[in-house]
């Protein structure tokens, strides 16, 4: 695969080829926009008012990005301002972690496709290096965009929303982790299957009875590796990950949930918990009182 | 082009297509007859309930209930309060008629008390181990020895009840007469069983965070996966190689029925649980501290009768068979039988021995109830939202949980 950077197919070539055909598709469409320089259909007096006050949001709308833009230290110029041009570079901007990730993605499944050349009993561990890749390119690229600070008057609700999302993400990591590691002794047993089968054919004699024993042979094989798995610390490990990320991900979505409740007449959990504590504690004191 | 054939596409799984085509016309008309069977006893009328002995509710508080059940024929001088766990339901000991426990201790004329401890709900998540044995448990026993003007009673635990029962008669041990246990955890230091292994290594203060209660739906499907094999895949095909038979269709929805009737463990006594004895196995070493007291197994002098299953996955010999060893009682018996931890109460084969077997010791150590005196009355229980009523098992059950 690194040989292949620099080259046509290499993903840098590849995302600039597509980026050049954003723009040059971009470009000309953004040139018929009413005001832009050379547009076919340049807005004049004798026009409706309908589409002098379009014309007008437009220009508003220019000047203001192009206001931003010179703000935050660009060199485009309100008035020399073509959003169009721009588009295809912050395109790019929001695309490359995007890119970057998808191709992490690709090159995990490849490299493990090209190393595991028996297609059909390496399928489990192909499947778990593109899942791991995914989640590492999540983390990699996209979680930071989820603890970015926020602002304003809003910024505990959203950090609240995108804590949530980061916890799910997080959890559906970990099961997917786990559920790999739980399926492994399915896989080993459908193997010894496998090799089991033309030994049991060439015997030929009663074969409905050979196919209860072929079953019997695998669901004890299957109940074998189970019992290894189960106890082995990978299995624990990611168990007790799991169970964490789950906690976790309940946790932070109750936090997301109050927010939600609280305009509506519903009582949360948290001020229903705090109730039944108050409930719990004045119970036992009255019994307390009673036994004297 | 060659032309595809059954031997290419199954090739890469290295089986034959002949031996499967061969062997699905075997199957074939088999297969149809059994559907056909099949289809009728499943659209036809199916007698799955569970738990049908009638009884009467003599006691209530909170969701905690006492279950009355009366033989017909009086023949012990004491009867029998049984506890049974937090985790699924009480009514496993009167699955069917035919394998019902309860039904055999009422033929030999036990009167038996048990508690049905309800479904928790979230206002319940703050209840520990010492509210339910030190309230509810010991409210039951006073109901009990008050309405029988007796100072003792025999008690009975199964697993988690069996521990809360062991709990319960070392704080109170004037309160008790005879104590059974049946395939109860009482040493949590053992390696033989997963759900020890699992248990140490759960985050049991996370779970009550997030959860409040442990649901009853996730301790399940860890129980399921203790055992995938056989509990979530061989049981179902087993359900199919047999679907075609009344009696067995009848059996497995019933014990379908009681294996996912499972009600939440309430929060705080979960926490302690998994804390206290998986973790720190405090109730061998009497370390145990129960509402302010520490659970002190050598109080436990009665005579004491544990019965345990060689073959249980979830409370492995390991653990039930240290308490005996640890406690003083000089009449005091193990019993292992040949089965598992479901087993030993519904298997037809258990079910000649188990029952008869708690039958038999406590007759023999029935005696004469000895009267109350007036100034060893017992208390009056303190009870809040008491009430008595008389309904057949499935309505009341369907009454309280539905």
């Amino acid at each position: 695969m690194g040989e292949d950077k620099g080259r046509t197919g290499s993903p840098e070539n590849l995302f600039s080829a597509w980026m050049k055909a954003g723009s040059d598709f971009w470009g000309p469409a953004a040139s018929l926009l009413p005001g832009a320089a050379g547009g076919p259909f340049p807005f004049s007096a004798n026009q409706s008012s309908e589409a002098a006050q379009a014309a007008d949001l437009w220009r508003t709308l220019y000047e203001t990005w192009g206001t931003f833009f010179s703000v935050t230290g660009r060199e485009s110029a309100p008035g020399n301002l073509q959003p169009a041009a721009i588009l295809p570079e912050l395109i790019m901007k929001i695309a490359q972690p995007f890119w970057a990730g998808y191709f992490l993605l690709q090159q995990g499944g490849e490299e493990k496709a090209e190393e595991k050349k028996e297609f059909v009993s390496n399928m489990g561990e192909i499947a778990r290096s593109i899942t791991r890749a995914w989640f590492e390119m999540y983390q990699k690229e996209l979680n930071q965009f989820l603890n970015i600070p926020q602002l304003g008057l809003t910024r505990f609700y959203q950090e609240r929303v995108n804590r949530t999302m980061e916890k799910f993400n997080k959890f559906q990591s970990e099961l997917s982790e786990f559920i790999h590691i739980f399926y492994t002794p399915l896989e080993r047993a459908f193997q010894a299957l496998q090799e089991e089968m033309p030994k049991i054919e060439k015997k030929g004699d009663n074969m409905a009875e050979e196919s209860k024993a072929l079953y019997q042979a695998w669901i004890g094989n299957l109940e074998k590796n189970y019992s290894g798995l189960l106890r082995s610390p990978d299995y624990l490990q990611s168990l007790e990950k799991t169970l964490k990320a789950l906690q976790d991900y309940r946790k932070t979505r109750q936090q997301f949930m109050i927010d939600i409740i609280q305009d509506l007449p519903i009582p949360t959990n948290k001020e229903m918990d705090e109730l039944y504590r108050e409930v719990y504690l004045l119970k036992k004191r009255v019994r307390e009182l009673e036994k004297r | 082009m060659k032309k595809m054939n059954w031997e290419d596409l199954l090739s890469p799984l290295n089986i034959s297509g002949n031996f499967l085509l061969a062997k699905m016309a075997m199957d074939t008309a088999k297969t149809a007859n059994r559907l056909r069977e099949a289809r009728n006893i499943l659209l036809g009328p199916l007698h799955t309930a569970i738990a049908e002995t009638p009884y009467e509710i003599e006691y209530q508080e909170d969701r905690v209930k006492l279950k009355h059940y009366k033989p017909a024929e009086l023949r012990f001088k004491t009867p029998l309060l049984i506890t049974y766990a937090l985790v699924n339901r009480e009514t496993m000991l009167d699955l069917q008629p035919d394998r019902s426990v309860l039904k055999g201790f009422l033929e030999a004329g036990l009167e038996v008390y048990m508690i049905d401890w309800g479904f928790p709900t979230r206002i319940d998540r703050y209840l520990t181990i010492d509210d339910h044995v030190n309230v509810y448990m010991d409210h039951a026993v006073e109901h009990i020895r008050k309405k029988h003007g007796i100072p003792q009673v025999n008690l009975m635990g199964i697993c988690m009840g069996g521990t809360f029962s062991i709990i319960y008669t070392a704080l109170h041990p004037e309160k008790i007469r005879n104590l059974v246990t049946t395939v109860t955890p009482v040493n949590f230091d053992t390696d033989e069983n997963l759900l020890n292994v699992w248990a140490r290594s759960i985050d049991a203060d996370g779970i009550v965070e997030a959860y409040g209660n442990m649901p009853g739906d996730l301790l399940n499907l860890g129980f399921l996966m203790l055992n995938p094999a056989r509990l979530i895949i061989d049981k179902y095909v087993g359900f199919l190689e047999n679907v075609h038979k009344k009696d067995f269709v009848e059996n497995f929805v019933r014990m379908e029925r009681w294996i996912f009737d499972s009600p939440d463990v309430p929060g705080e006594t979960f926490r302690q649980f998994i804390n206290d004895l998986y973790k720190r196995n405090l109730l061998v070493k009497n370390k145990l501290n129960i509402g302010g007291k520490i659970v002190d197994l050598r109080k436990i002098t009665m005579p004491v009768l544990n019965i345990y299953a060689r073959l249980d996955h979830l409370v492995p010999p390991s653990s039930s068979d240290k308490f005996i060893p640890l406690i003083p009682s000089r009449d005091k018996e193990d019993v292992a039988l040949d089965t598992g931890h479901i087993g030993i109460y519904v298997s037809s084969k258990t079910q000649k021995e188990f029952g008869p077997k708690i039958v038999r010791w406590l007759r023999d150590r029935d005696g004469e109830a000895v009267p109350v005196q007036a100034d060893a009355a017992p208390e009056k229980p303190k009870t809040r939202s008491r009430k008595k009523a008389t309904v057949p098992a499935m309505a009341a059950k369907n009454g309280m949980n539905g």
